[in-house]
């Protein structure tokens, strides 16, 4: 079962997404927070607030796939540009052109009819110059513009020629060179191939330590009785930060640090105790609280968590 | 509380809008670029004045053309200049490449991956200057420089142009200074004086030289002779160090084998492969980028010394505390990159006697 959210996968482990409705869906129905990488579109010059592609992490794109939340793919190389596709391209520019071309149209009508007053004021000599023919676009464009048809009754007649024939200049500036070009996000190429891949393709050759991240992921994230919201928690030190909401209403509870217990020969765990105390002493001092995850057992999937709490005394 | 939340799902509900506003700009404003696959850059083929402060700064001249590399073609393309298009067909009116096929493209190779695009994009933003670190860069960029020696000059880069260092530090850069592929017209002939471009030669003309499984320590006979000193506490996979044998009359290199490129690699072909070991990087090849702040006065043909060199490192991987110790450059700021989050760190060697003294 192929997801419409479609996520391209880099290097076996990054899941890009460029769509951006495919990211609200996945914030505000599926919980998942990744992590914008690139310029805001308005403001392209800082780092507070960024845009599109937003990157999940492996953990992320496994647990999604296996949910059929998201469909992975991979770009098969290389490009090729297709008359077809070259064609279809100009033809839609040309359809863009014109939409433009008449949205553009009714704005400079608004806004002439709008400072209409000053503009016949400073034009009141050039009332009698001969007016060139008015062309159907402009024609058309008056036609459906309401402003212009409510305020063209109350004009007199050298008004009403003063102001078609700086509608018409003002039209005339409006070429294909002065059109918005978007930067387009996704490929609509016809001969574009993708490649399909399934989440055990991701966690092919992974690491224990990366396996054990993916499970303790997947347990928070599918938890029944609680809804966690999840992100990376590497600024504290940690893997996860565990939010009860979503990150824009509430700070983290949890810092969570995946830990391997039973996959390996010894015994004992193999965090040094020095590192356990520093853990517990950043969660304290940002109001949090370190968690533990480790495997029960080494053929189980099920997560044990250990908190561990500083007390000042 | 309601109205607290309600400002809060508000401002969750902008941003998401926010993401979701075109990269767009004007036609008439847009620089056009083609993707060169042989040289993984992109030319420029068509500047726009808007877009002439980032193109002070980013890529590099060839034969007129300026190219630039795929981080900065992305920068720019999010930053709404910039328009790339695989083929040159029809300059303005080609298919412009979507920003998942850029991606695709650009950062799926071992050398250029996305956190090296992060690190540019987020240090950029901010009005640093990064360029890929010197000891990276091709050849292309070397035969350019030489290249554009005979072009005029405008005035104010004869104003700004750099002065001279003294004497001790040119020594320096001496030392340090790392051979590239010269033109044999500009090649230094101190050393190989009889040194020439020779047409291709017949490799089944030449004998080529064969040598024993194990090789004794060699002796450079036109080198300094603390070289050689040196040379022989080198233990090498190739061959074993014994101090008691006689040395053998064979070099390595003789004076008598550069003649040319072709004579070099005829006499170094002739090794045979002994370990399966592969060649670990230096600790500096994790250097990427050699950054500048942001100065009026920058010139991408002679940038001067950095201001920090970037180092990236992927947050899954281990500190590895004997290589960052011994980090030659000492400016280094370490950029650590997980799932997307970047964080920079400056790690230094630090004497806890000689600091309070």
């Amino acid at each position: 079962m192929t997801s419409q959210l479609c996520c391209y996968i880099f290097e076996n482990r990054h899941g890009l997404i460029f769509n951006p409705d495919s990211i609200r869906i996945l914030r505000e129905q599926y919980r998942i927070i990744g992590c914008l990488t690139g310029n805001l579109p308005e403001y392209p010059r800082q780092n507070a607030e960024l845009g599109l592609p937003l990157e999940l992490s492996r953990e992320e794109c496994c647990v999604l796939a296996d949910q059929h939340i998201i469909s992975m793919y991979e770009l098969i190389l290389p490009l090729n540009d297709c008359e077809e596709d070259h064609a279809k391209y100009l033809t839609d520019l040309e359809i863009e052109f014109q939409r433009q071309k008449i949205e553009n149209g009714h704005e400079r009508i608004n806004e002439i009819l709008i400072n209409r007053q000053s503009i016949l004021q400073r034009n009141i000599q050039s009332a009698n110059e001969n007016s060139s023919e008015t062309d159907e676009f402009t024609l058309s464009l008056l036609e459906t513009n309401n402003a212009w048809k409510n305020c063209s009754r109350s004009l007199e007649e050298n008004e009403h020629i003063m102001l078609l024939n700086i509608i018409k200049q003002r039209l005339r500036q409006f070429t294909l060179e002065y059109m918005l070009m978007k930067l387009p996000i996704e490929s609509r190429r016809t001969n574009l191939k993708l490649r399909s891949i399934t989440s055990e393709e991701l966690k092919q050759n992974l690491k224990l330590i990366e396996q054990l991240r993916c499970d303790v992921f997947a347990d928070l994230y599918l938890n029944k009785n609680q809804k966690y919201w999840i992100s990376s928690g590497q600024k504290f030190g940690g893997d996860y930060l565990v939010y009860f909401d979503d990150p824009s209403r509430c700070h983290s509870t949890f810092i969570v640090t995946c830990v391997l217990r039973n996959e390996i020969e010894r015994n004992s765990t193999i965090i040094p105790l020095t590192h356990l105390i520093a853990r517990c002493r950043i969660a304290v001092n940002v109001n949090k609280i370190c968690i533990l995850a480790s495997r029960k057992s080494p053929i189980s999937c099920d997560i044990e968590y250990l908190t561990v709490n500083w007390n000042g005394f | 509380m309601a109205v607290h939340r309600r400002q809060l799902t508000t401002d969750l509900n902008s941003q998401l809008t926010k993401i979701s506003l075109p990269y767009q700009c004007r036609k008439l404003l847009l620089s056009y670029g083609v993707w060169n696959s042989s040289l993984n850059m992109i030319e420029i083929v068509h500047r726009h004045r808007s877009a002439t402060k980032c193109f002070l700064s980013m890529g590099f001249m060839k034969n007129s053309k300026l190219y630039i590399y795929p981080e900065e073609a992305i920068f720019m393309m999010q930053c709404s200049l910039l328009q790339v298009s695989i083929n040159n067909l029809e300059e303005k009116n080609a298919i412009p490449i979507s920003l998942t096929e850029a991606y695709s493209l650009w950062f799926n190779q071992p050398r250029l991956n996305i956190k090296h695009l992060h690190v540019y994009q987020y240090l950029t933003r901010i009005g640093f200057t990064l360029i890929r670190h010197r000891t990276d860069r091709s050849m292309i960029e070397a035969e350019e420089n030489l290249s554009n020696k005979n072009i005029k000059r405008k005035r104010d880069e004869y104003e700004n142009e750099i002065i001279e260092p003294p004497e001790e530090e040119q020594q320096r850069q001496h030392e340090n200074y790392t051979c590239q592929v010269h033109l044999s017209s500009d090649c230094q002939r101190l050393w190989f004086p009889n040194y020439t471009d020779d047409p291709p030669i017949d490799m089944k003309v030449y004998p080529r030289l064969l040598f024993p499984d194990k090789l004794l320590p060699i002796q450079i006979d036109w080198v300094p002779s603390d070289f050689n000193l040196k040379v022989s506490n080198v233990q090498l996979s190739i061959y074993e160090n014994n101090n008691s044998s006689p040395r053998p009359s064979f070099s390595l290199l003789r004076s008598i084998d550069l003649q040319s490129h072709r004579t070099i690699y005829q006499r170094l072909s002739s090794f045979r492969f002994h370990s399966n070991q592969t060649v670990q990087p230096s600790s500096s090849s994790d250097i990427f980028f050699d950054m500048y702040k942001s100065k009026k006065s920058f010139r991408k043909s002679q940038p001067g010394e950095p201001d920090y060199y970037i180092q990236i490192i992927d947050g899954d991987d281990e500190f590895n505390f004997e290589k960052t110790y011994h980090q030659q450059q000492t400016d280094t700021l370490t950029a650590i990159i997980h799932s997307g989050d970047v964080s920079f760190y400056s790690i230094k060697s630090f004497d806890p006697i000689g600091a309070f003294q």
